[in-house]
């Protein structure tokens, strides 16, 4: 089946049932999607499909077959980081990282659906989202960060 | 881990090596490896590296290998920060990454991350070694000068002659450096510092904003394949049949077999061994653990608590001031359940088993462990185990057992090929290695004037202290085998063995109460246990400080100003209280239906207090603040130190409120995140952290953050609701 990951389309020949997340890390070696439970429980696995973010662990390959998939590895723009990206290191969010990539890809979605999110929307849109560091107020004020950082982007 | 390596490894000296008093820390000696090493660097490469640690390039790179593993607490940026404090540099010229595993990166024969231990271990050493290197380039430039070394100096990355301003790029005095004789013990400079006590940026940020790090479940390595394993359900259990004929017939899947750790699964891809591993039909042998019911090991546990244990520590007659306190006495049992560790990254380990060396990459806390146990298990000598540190997604003490480096290297050797090994998440939370289930029994008095006179706490849990399981993997090769147990068994039958690991945070209180003793009695049952984020002190001060506000409301009296009274010898303690007091706005009025509590504890030589606003709310408990204060010494970078205090109080509060693990006829219940809850963004309060400014000597911050959690909330909700909880999770008791 073909697949759009990240601006490339690619063949992969796997069971129908596969979750995107094993076929995105062991067919075309996107280490920066993270197992973190395979039950859709924890979000470390978040990608976007048509924009939206999905668990790929939970989700079928076959499912996303003709979709346009983006994950953590295309959000910089060639060397230039994403205003997300900027926010999370302006503010030194990442402990050991491992959940990064999930929490990064949901707050893109995030942002891209509500450009001014409040303490609320954001709680509600990266709940999904875990963390054992503990690095929750720090990831919150990034996103009110990202947020400004995005306008300023608009504006100019 | 935690600082009672230092009591272990005092342990090994006096029985391996006959004595010698405790030191902290090592000498950045001058060997003549060391020399060799740097002339080396220096014909080979033109670079100058004067020191195990510390490579520098001449256009102007500066490297710093570490033997601490990277899991979040900063050990990368650690080692930046006190290399370009000492060296004069900027930190952004410094890359840090992990050096592969040898004998000089042992601290007193270990190379281990744990115990908030990288920090205080860390701070003369380094510092000293790079200021040796300092002190070598400034001689270089002084001598190519015609001047003295005193009349110059070190900033930003260049040697500059007071007098003229004359200046040279450190890039440039490479080669006349490695020259020179390396000056040991080098005193480092002293404050005030450029570098350190302020905010900055963690070294390792730039690849964790992109997906890029690799951890350990992202190692490739030519010819590897993949495996996982099937477990014995229940700890201990063995292989008794194996039915894996459809398994095999599945696409990419290489070999199925039965070895001493269960059922391994190999294939080409992962997706491929978990797809084979759901039709391997396997009849367990569950053996002697079938039975084990933890709710009835509490109860039992709970129930002889109410005897006398063996002694560790005593002051005063403890039964002389409870018989005279009569009704000013309280007597209360503090506990605590099993608990995974439940780091991000599930477990996994590559790991090349050939016949004349091992290759192994693993997020590892342990490295000297993880290559003695190689070493052992495959007749290789130490030298011929290359043991490369990935970063770890989260280790809390998981990863410092080598439970999963020997699966995946007893599975290798079988295959003779690489294999990486991937825990799923069910096998991660059911795979033991737990966080002890504990039980404190806790007797105080009063007088009439309402000061206690008696603090008396009796512990029982597992020993950790089990030295057969790892002794082998840490005594000289030359040692057999039934050597080191002949050695370990003396050291446990001797009974003079103190547990200190069992009984932290129950012991040196520092409250000034005239008679305290503290009993301990080992639980004896097959579960595997391991060090969980703040040891001891997890369920410890939980007791401690639970204790002390009872008695504090059995005095009548504010909780702050009882603990005020009792601190008079411990300055340290008291100022952090009152910070955390401060912050929290202790004493003015909460609206109906909150309860603030407080709590203060002393773990790994850091002093961390905290109060904690919360309430229970159709029937779910709520966080809404917590205003925390750390002493931790000289703050080393003020921006770790927050998130870290923040990281251990939503651990914290994730146990306190939600985690357990039970077992039921020896089958852990819990098995993912919908079971064992770890607090998400939306159940996050704000945690401020007040830092004490300090000239002492730096201590670690990686697990204090924890142990002042537990006590706070429940005098928290106290406060809120009357309902007095001693036993974690809290949830548990609020049914209807």
């Amino acid at each position: 089946m073909k697949l759009k990951v990240d601006g490339k389309t690619v063949e992969v020949d796997v069971p129908a049932d596969v979750p995107l997340l094993w076929v995105l890390r062991e067919e075309l070696g996107k280490l920066g999607v993270k197992f973190g439970c395979g039950k859709g429980l924890c979000g470390a696995c978040t990608v976007h499909i048509d924009g939206q973010p999905q668990r790929s662990c939970v989700f079928p390959v076959a499912a996303a077959e003709g979709r346009t998939i983006r994950t953590i590895e295309a959000i910089a723009d060639g060397g230039a980081l994403h205003p997300v990206q900027r926010a999370w290191r302006e503010l030194n969010v990442p402990q050991c990282g491992y959940c990064q990539a999930g929490q990064i890809m949901t707050t893109v979605a995030l942002l891209e659906a509500n450009p001014n999110p409040s303490d609320t929307d954001i709680d509600a849109a990266l709940s999904g989202n875990l963390c054992r560091c503990g690095s929750y107020p720090r990831i919150k004020r990034a996103v009110h960060r990202a947020a400004e950082l995005s306008a300023e982007g608009e504006a100019t | 881990m935690q600082r009672r390596d230092l009591q272990r490894r005092d342990f090994l000296r006096v029985t391996l090596l006959a004595g010698g008093a405790l030191c902290v820390g090592v000498s950045v000696g001058c060997t003549s490896a060391d020399v060799r090493r740097m002339r080396a660097a220096s014909k080979d490469r033109g670079a100058f590296q004067p020191t195990h640690f510390l490579t520098l390039y001449p256009d102007g790179r500066i490297h710093v290998g570490t033997g601490k593993s990277e899991m979040g607490q900063g050990t990368f940026e650690l080692y930046r920060l006190l290399v370009a404090e000492a060296l004069s540099v900027d930190p952004k010229a410094i890359t840090v990454s992990n050096a592969i595993a040898s004998p000089e990166w042992h601290v007193m024969g270990l190379q281990i991350t744990g115990g908030s231990t990288s920090t205080p271990e860390s701070w003369l050493p380094i510092r000293s070694g790079a200021a040796a290197a300092r002190m070598m380039l400034i001689r270089a430039a002084a001598a190519a000068w015609g001047c003295a070394p005193e009349g110059c100096t070190a900033e930003a990355g260049h040697v500059v002659h007071t007098a003229t301003k004359r200046r040279q790029p450190f890039g440039a005095l490479l080669a006349a450096a490695a020259k020179l004789p390396i000056p040991e013990d080098v005193a480092p400079k002293t404050g005030p510092f450029t570098v350190l006590g302020k905010r900055h940026i963690r070294a390792d940020i730039e690849p964790k904003l992109v997906g890029a790090p690799v951890y350990g479940i992202d190692v490739q390595v030519d010819g590897m394949v993949k495996a996982m394993v099937l477990r014995p359900p229940v700890f201990g259990g063995t292989v008794k049949t194996l039915d894996a004929a459809a398994a095999l017939k599945l696409q990419g899947v290489i070999e199925i077999f039965a070895f001493e750790l269960g059922v391994a699964v190999v294939a080409k891809k992962y997706w491929q061994a978990r797809r084979a591993a759901a039709l391997v039909k396997i009849e367990w042998d569950h053996g002697v653990n079938a039975e084990l019911d933890s709710g009835a090991l509490m109860a039992a546990a709970v129930k002889r608590s109410a005897e006398p244990g063996q002694t560790h520590a005593q002051r005063g007659d403890v039964d002389e001031a409870l018989a005279v306190a009569g009704e000013r006495t309280l007597e209360v049992v503090y506990t605590g359940p099993y608990l995974a560790h439940a780091a991000m990254e599930p477990l996994n380990a590559t790991v090349h088993v050939e016949a004349n060396r091992v290759t192994a990459w693993l997020g590892t806390q342990f490295q000297s462990g993880t290559v003695g146990i190689f070493s052992r298990l495959f007749g290789v000598p130490r030298a011929q185990v290359f043991l490369h540190t990935t970063f770890l997604g989260g280790g809390f003490g998981r990863r410092s057992c080598l439970d999963f480096a020997i699966e995946a290297g007893l599975i290798s050797k079988r295959v003779g090929r690489p294999v990486q090994v991937i825990w799923s998440r069910e096998d991660d939370t059911t795979g033991g290695y737990y966080r002890p289930l504990m039980v404190a029994r806790m007797r105080g008095a009063l007088d009439a004037g309402g000061r206690p006179t008696a603090f008396a706490a009796h512990g029982l849990s597992q020993n950790l202290l089990k030295f057969e399981s790892w002794a082998p993997s840490m005594a000289p090769e030359w040692m057999p085998a039934t050597m080191i147990g002949r050695a370990a068994g003396q050291l446990l039958s001797t009974q003079s063995v103190p547990n200190p690991v069992s009984l932290e945070g129950l012991t040196d209180i520092s409250y000034a109460i005239p008679n305290q003793r503290v009993d301990y009695t080992a639980i004896q049952v097959g579960v595997p246990v391991g060090f969980w984020r703040s040891v001891g002190h997890s369920v410890n001060a939980f007791a401690t400080e639970g204790l002390i506000n009872e008695l504090a409301h059995l005095a009548g009296q504010d909780p702050v100003a009882f603990r005020r009274g009792l601190l008079g010898q411990d300055a340290r303690k008291l100022a952090v209280l009152e910070a955390a007091a401060k912050a929290g706005d202790w004493g003015e009025p909460i609206d109906a239906g909150w309860g603030r509590g407080v709590a203060v504890a002393k773990s790994f030589n850091t002093y961390c207090a905290m109060v904690i606003e919360a309430g229970i709310f159709e029937g779910q408990i709520r966080v809404r603040r917590v205003s925390a204060a750390i002493d931790c010494g000289t703050p080393i970078n003020l921006d770790m130190i927050e998130v870290q205090v923040q990281s251990g109080v939503v651990y914290g509060l994730s146990a306190a409120i939600w985690q357990k693990i039970d077992l039921v006829n020896g089958r852990p219940q819990q098995s993912n995140f919908h079971d064992y809850h770890a607090m998400r963004m939306s159940e996050c309060p704000p945690i401020s952290v007040a830092i004490m400014p300090s000239t002492a000597s730096p201590s670690g911050v990686g697990e204090p953050g924890l142990p002042p959690v537990a006590p706070a909330l429940a005098e928290a909700l106290y406060q809120a609701t009357g309902k007095r909880l001693r036993s974690m999770p809290f949830a548990d008791h609020l049914t209807g």
